[in-house]
């Protein structure tokens, strides 16, 4: 992977729990390619974040919830990424279901690696695991389900020198900066894609499903 | 259906939307030939002088004892300005053999436009917004009639007449166009209380909102056929823009302390107004020049939608021609 070719990169986006209740959106940018994740009526889905009619970004905001609609003129698209709200259709577009299927929103790819959600700006090219490799990528996966709550800061150490003397273990995958306190915290530091702006960036610190004080005796 | 899927060739390439190289070619064969507005002359200033930046060259353009005369810099170059009128308009071109008269480049609206222009006094201080987006996303953006809705819910929408479908009339011409939109019921209201209060000057007894656009980057906007406001759209770079406007607000009672003073007032509701719409425009554009780079296929054009097609028509038979042949002398 070269940084000439990021098309075919995955990067880390966010976690499914960033994406559980309906209309909620994650967005990065890779490249001059704005993107999106979505879920929408329970499907999460990836599409270019740029609107078929007249080319706006679609969703401006790094992360949110609401219907996947232009700002300009009020598309509103389905999760196949087909218009399905189209002001003035009637009189202006009469666009049928065919008419409709070719301003479908150009999609990208979504995957999952445990609970992490990783996307791409291309339909095709390696997995999620042969990028990452099957080693990191099974490990990357068993963690994110040990650490399933999102925590504070302060919860899981403030930065990564808590003072506490325990050590930090640190790793990297694709664009994520690991780092594993085993059994009781795991930060991810998310950088933007080429491309994006630093307001793409995201940090997400995680505890255990229980920690030691509520664990049943 | 109505709706128009653009074959290549029938609208310009994406790329041009953000490339040095595309600006660079509209700096030569745009801006550096097309007749282009540079402005109003102060009746009241002698001499008087316009200036203007675009896509990197510098227009001046002087009224003295002699006329109208003006200069384009490129550079270190200096290249001599042809500098014609339509009414108060003031426009200019890169002096060059051939090509159209400024009627002719701005036919058929020549006459409309000067009969506009009438109402080119009392103006107010010219205002620069800036844009980060290419020149042209604003000028497709002025001949949207779909966004009212959206983009500007609270202020333009409500203030033309809601049945758009019926009293929205465009014309046509080339790149040129007119758009004459009827006023909502409560905004002639509005403005037949402020001609009751001011006596405005008028070039048409017409309670519509009308908009004639003039290829490659000019409109003349009017209300309640009073109040004029002509735009240029000035590129800066690729994805950089500064939308310049002026308002005039032409009345025929400006005697007085207390008139001048409602004047004032009006004139400062009115661009504030205008200020306000056009800051609603800002974002929509800033995010089409972000998601242009990011699309796969050429969009689609509404009934309504023509005009944009119109001037990127326009854009690439510009593009297309030959380089132009300088004057000798």
């Amino acid at each position: 992977m070269t940084e000439a070719m990021p098309d075919t990169r995955w990067f880390y986006l966010c976690t499914e729990d960033d994406l559980a209740v309906p209309n909620a959106f994650v967005t990065t940018r890779v490249g001059a390619v704005p993107l999106v994740a979505q879920n929408l009526k329970g499907r999460v889905v990836a599409f270019r974040n740029v609107c078929t009619h007249r080319f706006a970004v679609i969703h401006d905001d790094p992360s949110g919830c609401g219907p996947l609609r232009c700002p300009y003129h009020g598309w509103t698209f389905d999760a196949e990424g087909v218009p399905v709200g189209l002001p003035f259709n009637p009189t202006d577009f009469q666009l049928n279901a065919e008419g409709r299927r070719r301003l479908a929103l150009n999609p990208a790819s979504l995957a999952r690696c445990g609970r992490l959600v990783f996307v791409r700006v291309a339909t095709e090219g390696p997995s999620l695991e042969e990028q990452l490799g099957s080693g990191l990528f099974a490990r990357l996966s068993a963690l994110s389900e040990d650490f399933p709550r999102s925590g504070e800061p302060g919860e899981t150490g403030d930065g990564l020198d808590d003072g506490s003397g325990e050590a930090w273990e640190r790793f990297e995958a694709a664009n994520l900066r690991v780092a594993l306190r085993p059994g009781q915290a795991l930060r991810l530091e998310a950088l933007p894609p080429p491309g994006a702006a630093e307001r793409f960036a995201r940090t997400g610190n995680f505890l255990p499903a229980h920690t030691d004080t509520e664990r049943p005796a | 259906m109505t709706a128009l899927f653009p074959e290549a060739g029938g609208f310009l390439p994406h790329q041009h939307f953000w490339t040095e190289e595309g600006l660079a070619l509209e700096r030569e064969r745009v801006f550096g030939r097309c007749w282009l507005y540079m402005g109003v002359l102060d009746a009241s200033a002698s001499p008087a002088e316009l200036t203007a930046d675009m896509a990197g060259l510098r227009f001046t353009v002087r009224r003295d004892t002699a006329g109208l005369s003006g200069v384009c810099l490129d550079g270190a170059q200096a290249r001599p300005l042809e500098v014609d009128r339509c009414g108060a308009l003031v426009f200019a071109r890169v002096a060059q053999d051939g090509g159209p008269t400024l009627a002719e480049h701005l036919h058929p609206y020549a006459e409309r436009l000067a009969t506009m222009s009438v109402n080119c006094v009392n103006p107010e201080p010219p205002v620069g917004i800036p844009f980060q987006a290419n020149w042209k996303a604003l000028i497709e953006n002025t001949m949207d009639d779909f966004h009212g809705s959206t983009v500007h819910p609270e202020t333009i929408h409500p203030a033309v007449h809601p049945d758009w479908q019926s009293h929205l009339k465009t014309e046509r011409f080339g790149a040129n166009s007119d758009s004459c939109w009827r006023l909502a019921d409560g905004t002639a209201g509005w403005w037949a209380k402020l001609d009751a209060k001011m006596r405005l000057a008028k070039f048409a007894e017409e309670a519509t909102y009308r908009h004639i656009f003039i290829f490659p980057n000019f409109y003349l906007a009017g209300f309640y056929g009073a109040t004029v406001i002509p735009h240029r759209v000035d590129p800066v770079a690729p994805d950089a823009a500064v939308l310049r406007w002026q308002l005039f607000l032409p009345t025929t009672q400006l005697e007085t302390p207390r008139e001048r003073a409602f004047h004032r007032s009006a004139a400062a509701y009115l661009l504030e107004s205008a200020t306000g719409v056009i800051n609603e425009d800002r974002p929509v554009c800033e995010a089409v020049q972000q998601g242009r780079p990011g699309i796969l296929g050429n969009g689609v054009y509404g009934r309504r939608e023509r005009r944009i097609l119109d001037f990127h028509v326009a854009i690439l038979a510009q593009l297309a021609e030959s380089p132009v042949m300088e004057p000798c002398g």
